[in-house]
């Protein structure tokens, strides 16, 4: 399946468009309202990035491609993560959805619809049962807005199993620094990035996602 | 002006042209042509009404410039009706009750038709989403969804049933009572579901009162009108700005603020230097208020981050914004203190040493107020009791977050006397409280209480009408003074936060004891500190009324934005933690929790034992339980939830996800007994209307028009020939205002007796007319009176009749109540949850209240009344608190960071009502407004230790509280 987005689309028209994966949907439904998606275009969502982290962290996972003014493509992550980069300078964003990839998200929150503490957000890609590309990304887990997690490096190459979802879970709680906030402390939320991993991770391992 | 800009764009299908400011708000820019449909709730994005729809999608005004909207169309509330007839959601939303204050229903409207016009067979979980972004503190959501689901069918063309209440029959034996499948909810529906109202066959027959009358005020508000207190801006208006401190406690060496007044357009500066200093305690209640009166209008001394330094009024809201900050203030920075457990310690920075505030309990310890009052012998009790279990339990300061922030226009008219326009609970109070202050005579003070967007408790505070009014007198010009949102949060009123200490003896299974010990945090002034704590007191006594009970009680200053009055009043922070205890100690004693709390709880015609020694702020009045439908509310409640069935499934569950079901119940008040007083004045019109002149202030409670059910249902007419206007405190006659679950019981009391009155009149006048001798025997019933033969005449006749023919007088009468009695409404409370044992979150699944009020004068308004107050307390208990750190700043002062619950996370929010005959009160009927915030919290614990065992004493439940009483 795939995406094409112009940098004027507002995200409730992104909604709308029949070729948009579910799982931005349901992100976009998650993480925002009716007005904010009229109200904001895909080029001042990527300018937000506090305000639409968690968008913004599963179009990462998605990996786009960005298409400039200029005619250059470049990958999303460079814009987001360089922030010298001139984001006004995206035209367009091209995604790409094989069926067969993973992608999926958790969060954890007060309730339901609060805003989350931390969440994560997982793309994996399979040659057969063997994960061949991994991107995780989250919210909540440090200083910045929201952070792409470099552990997913250790899944590639590999098979699903308990043991290897452990070892992920271990590898992100050291990687990430969250800051105490009224929210939570960090230490709940060290832990709540590794539950949540876990859920993602052991739902595909089941079956469920 | 930024950029002036030559604008064109469709306005409600209108082409519209003309040079505006380009950088001005589309919200200011819409109101400047007074579209007062839009509202303001918080300009900073976060609430949703201000939503207008932008090429047929709703988008957030107050976000947009009018540059933003060039060559587009802008939709709004008043483009929907434009030939006169109601859109089907307007229709919809007046049938279901979707409207309670009204000020966030605009934008619900808009932002459900920009859904519908796409979607026009919605999902109810589409039509939940799709209203996420308007937030409502009123109605849970439940009639505006079921509101928007009508609407949907009806502009599919479908055929309608009629909408309201379903009516049963209670039979004399619990175990007979039949629940209709839907309330079961078996098969996990999500459905709102109309109020179900179970009725005595022994009580009498009414046809008003008791139906699901449509509000009188409605159409107003459903077609956005002008309505409240913004909607209404005299010419030559001059804006007011509040610059509050940033510091949580300081004393201000100076001020100089002669660059603010030297800016052009600035009318008026003032600081304490420039008003008298005169104490009083900012408290809407009765005379005399309670001691301290710790407060004056501008002060040299700070004691909270939001405290009052200086206001301005200038000639546009920019620039008296700007004047502010050119105010200089010189601030000695003192130590403060937060926490209230600290305050109250030797050494902490007292936070009152001023000279001049007489009646603090212990200025030193920050002290305010310390109470104590026994009944019986506690101790020796304690000491023979089988069992004496104790908990600690601490409650959120939650708070208020009404929509319509406060707000307030003050004026002179042309005899030069003072009008104050305000969105208040209280206008009588407000007219008393400040004229010392502004040394202005009661006489010459007049205030106007138009619709009031939404208060619980938080506009019973004189917070604004003073300044504005200083401005005004100073200025010589109307003034408009307004909170912003962040001000709601710092220098607004929040709920008192109790850290509360329960001990209760038990002695086969009698509760034979209890202690209750109260540390409460009032903030930087007292004002309710003293009554809630006594309300608290005695609610948290009574609804198990041991004979042998002991209150002990501080209330303490901190650095902290000021509590006060809030819906529930003490009372339900108290029985959260009783009811908590109470299933503790059933499961310690090894008896089923509910029969436990029925072999204790206070039974009818028990005297209430602490009530002479815990009044509201005075001693009390010997009271007992004349009506009760406890029992009934609780059986039906265990029915309707299936909850010994589920209690017993719940038991050992394996996974991640348990799923919890929890229980309690609660006693409230209506009224305060022997000090509130109300008064109605009606008079006849020519064709035999009425107008009904009341001081009661309709908060969103639908109050205006449960008042007039109760006027008709005596004088045999229908609500329609009633004009019901409230208040002003030159025409409408005193009314204490609207607190203490007092507006249907001694309001409606004082309009049930002024009515008698005015049919006496109409008898004796229709007497004459009939030449009939016995006026007494008169009937009044469909707009005549009926001599028992059936010879009549119409209202209309006897109207023309007494005004221009025979025995010519005005039919006219004034009448007062009061009440030496405040009958308990009483209510069981269920709730069901699923937790997340992985990360402590909880999802509510269901609410179920059963509520015994007495009659229900109108099931669709008090079934709203306990929807949103079931929402406000799952806030309280889940997701609400106000954090602040040592420093004394809030960290979540927004709606954005202070989450309350949205369209699409609310759980079924169930009503069942059980009638009782309260022979003290109008028709029967008790209050209902308070109760329904009582139980949720206790209830939603009690859930989560039936799915996981853990114990939580302190609310709200965040998922980190739990997950750690999880993993502890
Ligand atoms: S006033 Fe615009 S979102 Fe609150
Ligand atoms: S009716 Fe929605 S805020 Fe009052």
């Amino acid at each position: 399946m795939n995406l094409s987005i112009a940098s004027s689309d507002s995200l409730e028209a992104i909604k709308q468009n029949s070729t948009c994966p579910d799982f931005l949907v349901q992100v976009l439904e998650s993480s925002t309202t009716y007005q904010k998606r009229a109200e904001t275009s895909l080029l001042s969502s990527l300018r937000a990035k506090t305000n639409f982290a968690e968008w913004i962290a599963a179009l990462l996972i998605l990996d786009p491609t960005v298409l400039s003014n200029g005619g250059k493509t470049s990958r999303l992550s460079e814009f987001i993560i360089d922030e010298a980069s001139s984001i006004q300078n995206l035209s367009r964003l091209e995604i790409t959805v094989d069926e067969k990839d993973m992608l999926d998200f958790e969060k954890v929150a007060n309730t339901p619809a609060d805003r989350s503490i931390v969440s994560v957000f997982v793309f994996l890609k399979f040659v057969g049962s063997t994960v061949s590309q991994a991107r995780i990304t989250a919210t909540g887990v440090s200083k910045s807005a929201l952070d792409v997690v470099a552990c997913s490096s250790i899944l590639i190459g590999k098979e699903l199993t308990t043991a290897l979802i452990h070892e992920l879970k271990t590898k992100l709680s050291a990687e990430i620094n969250p800051p105490d906030s009224y929210l939570g402390t960090s230490q709940y939320k060290k832990e709540m990035a590794a539950v949540l991993i876990e859920k993602i991770m052991l739902k595909k391992l089941n079956g469920e996602n | 002006m930024e950029k002036e800009l030559l604008l064109t764009f469709t306005l409600n299908d209108e082409p519209w042209s003309g040079n505006v400011d380009a950088g001005q708000s589309l919200l200011d820019f819409l109101r400047s042509l007074h579209l007062n449909s839009v509202k303001a709730g918080c300009q900073v994005g976060d609430c949703g009404v201000c939503t207008v729809l932008l090429d047929g999608n709703p988008v957030r005004s107050c976000l947009l410039k009018v540059k933003d909207i060039q060559n587009k169309s802008v939709f709004t509330l008043e483009g929907l009706n434009k030939n006169g007839r109601l859109h089907p959601l307007q229709e919809s939303f007046i049938e279901t009750g979707a409207i309670q204050c009204g000020f966030c229903t605009p934008a619900q409207i808009l932002t459900a038709k920009a859904f519908l016009d796409k979607n026009p067979k919605p999902t109810e979980e589409g039509v939940r989403s799709a209203l996420k972004g308007v937030l409502c503190r009123c109605t849970g959501y439940v009639r505006i969804v079921d509101g928007v689901m009508r609407a949907a069918a009806r502009l599919r063309g479908e055929k309608l049933e009629a909408y309201g209440p379903l009516y049963l029959d209670l039979p004399e034996n619990c175990a007979d009572i039949r629940i209709p499948d839907a309330y079961l909810r078996n098969a996990g529906s999500q459905r709102p579901l109309p109020p179900l109202v179970y009725t005595p066959t022994s009580m009498s027959k009414t046809s008003v009162v008791n139906t699901a009358n449509k509000k009188v005020d409605a159409e107003k508000l459903v077609t956005g009108k002008p309505a409240f207190t913004d909607d209404f801006r005299p010419e030559g208006l001059l804006f007011g700005a509040l610059l509050t401190s940033n510091i949580a406690h300081a004393r201000i060496r100076s001020i100089n603020t002669e660059k603010a007044k030297a800016l052009p357009g600035v009318r008026a500066v003032l600081t304490y230097q420039d008003v008298p200093r005169v104490k009083y305690a900012s408290g809407g209640q009765s005379y005399p208020q309670p001691l301290p009166y710790d407060q004056v209008c501008l002060d040299n001394k700070v004691r909270h981050v939001g405290d009052r330094v200086a206001v301005v009024a200038a000639d546009t809201q920019e620039i008296a914004d700007k004047a502010l900050q050119l105010i200089e203030v010189d601030y000695e920075i003192l130590d403060a203190v937060v926490d209230p457990r600290e305050a109250i310690q030797e050494g902490a920075p007292v936070i009152h040493d001023e000279e001049d505030t007489e009646g603090i309990f212990d200025a030193k310890h920050n002290i305010v107020y310390h109470i104590e009052a026994e009944n019986g012998d506690p101790d020796k009790v304690f000491a023979e009791a089988d069992h004496v279990v104790s908990g600690e339990f601490r409650t959120p300061k939650q708070q208020h977050a009404q929509l319509e922030p406060h707000i307030c226009i003050t004026y002179f008219d042309p005899d030069n006397r003072l009008i104050v326009l305000s969105s208040t609970q209280v206008p009588y109070h407000v007219r008393r409280i400040i004229s010392p202050l502004i040394n202005i005579p009661i006489k010459n003070i007049r205030v106007i209480k138009p619709r009031i967007g939404g208060g619980f408790g938080g506009k019973q505070e004189i917070l604004l009408e003073d300044l504005c009014s200083l401005l005004t007198i100073k200025t010589n010009r109307p003034v408009r003074l307004e909170y912003s949102r962040r001000q709601e949060f710092t220098s607004g009123r929040t709920r008192h936060q109790h850290y509360i200490h329960y001990k209760i003896g038990v002695k086969n299974e009698q509760i034979t004891a209890v202690e209750l010990k109260l540390l409460a945090d009032t903030g930087a002034y007292g004002t309710h500190g003293l009554t809630t704590s006594m309300v608290g007191g005695f609610k948290g006594l009574t609804l198990y009324n041991a004979l042998n009970s002991r209150f002990i009680c501080d209330v303490a200053y901190t650095n902290t934005p000021t509590a006060g009055a809030y819906r529930g009043y003490g009372t339900m922070q108290e029985l959260f933690a009783l009811e908590v205890l109470m299933e503790e100690i059933a499961e310690k004693l090894g008896v089923d929790v509910v029969e436990f709390k029925r072999k204790n709880w206070l039974q009818l015609g028990e005297p209430m034992h602490m009530a002479k020694k815990l009044g509201e702020g005075r001693e009390g009045f010997d009271q007992s339980l004349a009506t009760s439908g406890l029992t009934q509310c609780v059986d039906i409640g265990l029915k309707a939830t299936r909850y010994y069935e589920k209690r017993q499934a719940y038991k050992n569950q394996q996974g991640k996800i348990h799923r919890g079901i929890g229980m309690s119940i609660a006693m409230h008040g209506s009224g305060i007994a022997g000090l509130d007083m109300a008064s109605a004045t009606m008079k006849m019109n020519d064709d035999g209307s009425f107008n009904l002149l009341i001081g009661a202030t309709d908060i969103g409670t639908g109050s205006d028009t449960i008042l007039a059910q109760i006027a008709a249902e005596v004088l045999g007419i229908t609500v329609d020939d009633i004009i019901v206007y409230s208040s002003d405190t030159d025409f409408t006659p005193f009314d204490k205002g609207a607190y203490a679950s007092s507006t249907t019981y001694i309001s409606g009391g004082a309009v049930k007796k002024t009515a008698e009155t005015i049919k006496k009149q109409i008898q004796e006048q229709a007497a004459l007319m009939l030449q009939w001798n016995d006026p007494a025997t008169l009937i009044l019933k469909d707009s005549r009176v009926i001599t028992p033969q059936g010879k009549s005449v119409s209202l209309k006749e006897v109207a023309l009749s007494s005004l221009h023919q025979l025995n010519q007088h005005q039919i006219m009468a004034t009448e007062s109540h009061r009440s030496y009695v405040s009958p308990p409404p009483t209510a069981a409370q269920f709730v069901e949850v699923a937790v997340d044992t992985d990360t402590g979150e909880i999802k509510v699944e269901r609410m179920l209240m059963v509520v015994d009020c007495g009659r229900v004068i109108n099931p669709i308004t008090a079934a709203g009344q306990v929807e949103g107050g079931m929402a406000q307390a799952l806030g309280f208990a889940h997701c609400e608190d106000t954090y602040i750190d040592e420093k004394g700043q809030i960290l979540n002062p927004r709606f954005e960071t202070y989450h309350t619950y949205l369209a699409n996370e609310m759980p079924p929010a169930d009503v069942i009502f059980v009638q009782t005959d309260e022979p003290s009160g109008p028709f029967g009927a008790k209050s209902v407004a308070e109760i329904s915030i009582d139980g949720v919290a206790p209830a939603l614990v009690n859930a989560v230790h039936n799915a996981t065992g853990a114990w939580l004493h302190q609310l709200p439940l965040t998922p980190e509280k739990v997950w750690k009483a999880l993993h502890a």
